[in-house]
Formats: C-alpha cells, sequence, structure tokens
C-alpha cells in the first residue's frame, strides 16, 4: 500500500488514543515514509517493512495504556484492575478461592454502599413522590418531611464509608496484587 | 534471530546507536536493520517509551532535502540505563559462552 493508504488506516486504528498522541505517530511515520523517498525506497517497500498499521497501532496502543494506567483513577480503571487481579489469581490455582472471595467481599460491599446511596436518595425525593403515587411511599408512623432528613443523613453516612472505604480498597488490590506479582514478576500488566 | 531476545536487546541497541551521535527515526531503523531483522514499526513504539520514561528528547532540524528532521537525542538517564544495559549484556553473554564453549557442538 501507499504512504496515504498507510497513514489512513493507521490513523483509523489509532482512535482510542487521544488525537495528539495520534497525530504526533501519524507525523512521525509520515517522515518515515518521506526519508525513504529520499533513499529511492517504494513507498510499496517501505509499507511492507513497517508491518501491518494494525500492528504498529497496537503496539503503539499498549505503550499508551502501560504509560497512562499509572494515573488513570476512574470506576472503569479500577474494575479493569481487578479484573486482571483476579484473572493473574486464576493461573494459581491454591490462592485461586481466597481471590475470588476478596474480590467478591469488596464487590458486594460496592454494592451496598451504592444501594444506600439509592435509598438515600429515594428518601430524598419521598415527599414528592407521595404526591405522586401515594401508594409508593410508606411512611410508618414518621410524619413525611422526617424521610428526607433521614435520606440525607445517609447520604452522608455512606458517603464517609465510601471515602473511607476507597483507598483501603485499592490498597488491598494492590497488595494482593504485588503478592501475585512476586511469582509473576509483572504488576498487574498484560504480559 | 529468537523473538525473546530481540525484545529484550532492542533497549540495548537503540540505546547503543543514539550514544554515538544524535539520530532521527529513519535513520535509526535504517542502522538496526543491518544487524538485526525486525519490523521498522517496532522502533517507534519503542522511542514513544523512550520518550516516556525521560531515556531521550526530541528535536526538530532543518534539514536541506525537505522537511524538517526529527531528531532524538539521549538525556542523563538514557545514558545511565545505556550503560546499565551494556554492562549486564556482556556479563549475560560471557557466561553463556563459557556454558556452550565447554560443550561439544554434535
Amino acid at each position: 500500500m501507499n504512504q496515504q493508504q498507510y497513514l489512513e488506516k493507521l490513523s483509523i486504528a489509532l482512535t482510542d488514543i487521544p488525537p495528539s498522541d495520534s497525530l504526533e505517530i501519524l507525523d512521525e511515520i509520515k517522515l518515515h515514509f518521506n526519508a525513504a523517498r529520499e533513499n529511492h525506497r517504494t513507498d510499496e517497500s517501505v509499507s511492507k517493512a513497517l508491518g501491518s498499521p494494525e500492528a504498529l497501532a497496537e503496539s503503539i496502543l499498549l505503550e499508551y495504556e502501560l504509560s497512562h494506567s499509572k494515573s488513570e483513577d476512574t470506576v472503569f480503571s479500577k474494575v479493569k484492575l481487578y479484573g486482571r487481579i483476579i484473572t493473574m489469581g486464576f493461573k494459581n490455582i491454591f490462592l485461586l478461592p481466597i481471590f475470588v472471595s476478596i474480590g467478591a467481599l469488596v464487590f458486594s460491599m460496592y454494592v451496598t454502599i451504592y444501594a444506600f446511596y439509592f435509598a438515600g436518595i429515594m428518601l430524598i425525593i419521598a415527599p414528592v413522590l407521595n404526591f405522586i403515587a401515594p401508594t409508593l411511599v410508606n411512611q410508618g408512623p414518621l410524619p413525611i418531611f422526617a424521610l428526607p432528613i433521614i435520606g440525607l443523613i445517609i447520604l452522608y453516612g455512606i458517603k464517609k464509608l465510601h471515602q473511607y472505604m476507597s483507598p483501603l480498597s485499592h490498597k488491598l488490590m494492590q497488595s494482593l496484587g504485588k503478592y501475585i506479582a512476586m511469582d509473576y514478576k509483572k504488576i498487574v500488566r498484560k504480559n | 534471530m529468537n523473538t525473546q531476545f530481540k525484545k529484550g536487546i532492542l533497549d540495548l541497541c537503540v540505546l547503543s546507536i543514539l550514544a554515538d551521535d544524535d539520530c532521527y527515526g529513519y535513520e535509526i531503523v535504517s542502522k538496526i536493520v543491518s544487524y538485526i531483522e525486525i519490523s521498522d514499526g517496532s522502533i517507534y513504539p519503542l522511542l514513544r517509551r523512550f520518550k516516556n520514561e525521560e531515556y531521550v528528547t526530541s528535536y526538530l532540524q532543518e534539514s536541506i532535502e525537505g522537511p524538517p528532521r526529527k531528531y532524538y537525542t539521549l538525556t542523563q538517564k538514557g545514558k545511565e540505563t545505556y550503560e546499565k544495559l551494556h554492562h549486564e549484556w556482556f556479563q549475560f553473554q560471557s557466561s553463556i559462552n563459557q556454558l556452550i564453549q565447554n560443550k561439544e557442538v554434535i
């Protein structure tokens, strides 16, 4: 394939990384083609020597992920992290039940926390809900306006618990990961 | 050449090329390919990694033949890493040589 085709395919394969990074790479490959042409090589031979644009993009993506996973702190990246730890744990059959249990425990604690968030929110909107659909709300012996107050207390409490939990569970997963890594020489990275 | 060897040794090769002189991407690729069989494309992710790990920095230099070229140069950290890898490679190489020299090749 020629330079244009190669760069187009490479650009498509690099859609998952930020445009500033992918532009940098595309520029560099463009310079590569230019320099090759100065040396009287055909685009065809250059494309072949570079390898498929998909393969090149793959290694760029891997490199990007490795260098950026340190600073990522989203929920999804944590899920990926836990997933990788548990998967690596599968390799070591003795520890498998322990890792799965711990993973399940941490997971269920998070489920509980989010359930309480939900409950808190529902309590807060209870007065409105009572107005729209009274059958859904069971206030028991309490006055209707007590419910949002209870809701707020629950939300506050659970937020504190979440803040407390988060670094703890992260440290726990990290030390689990390091334990596995002692055997496998790589800390939560793809092999 | 064995793929596993290649992956580990590529860092040393690129650092060694840059230790002699600043080079631009295509230059590095050409030099390496004259010694070992690798895909030209593998050099660019490696250079990105070197940049992220602060082993190299890059600068643009005007060229008579066309657009400015992106030159790579070793940082102090890069030089130290090169020396370390260089040393490790020689130790490794001499150990293996000793091992295989003691055996007869059938």
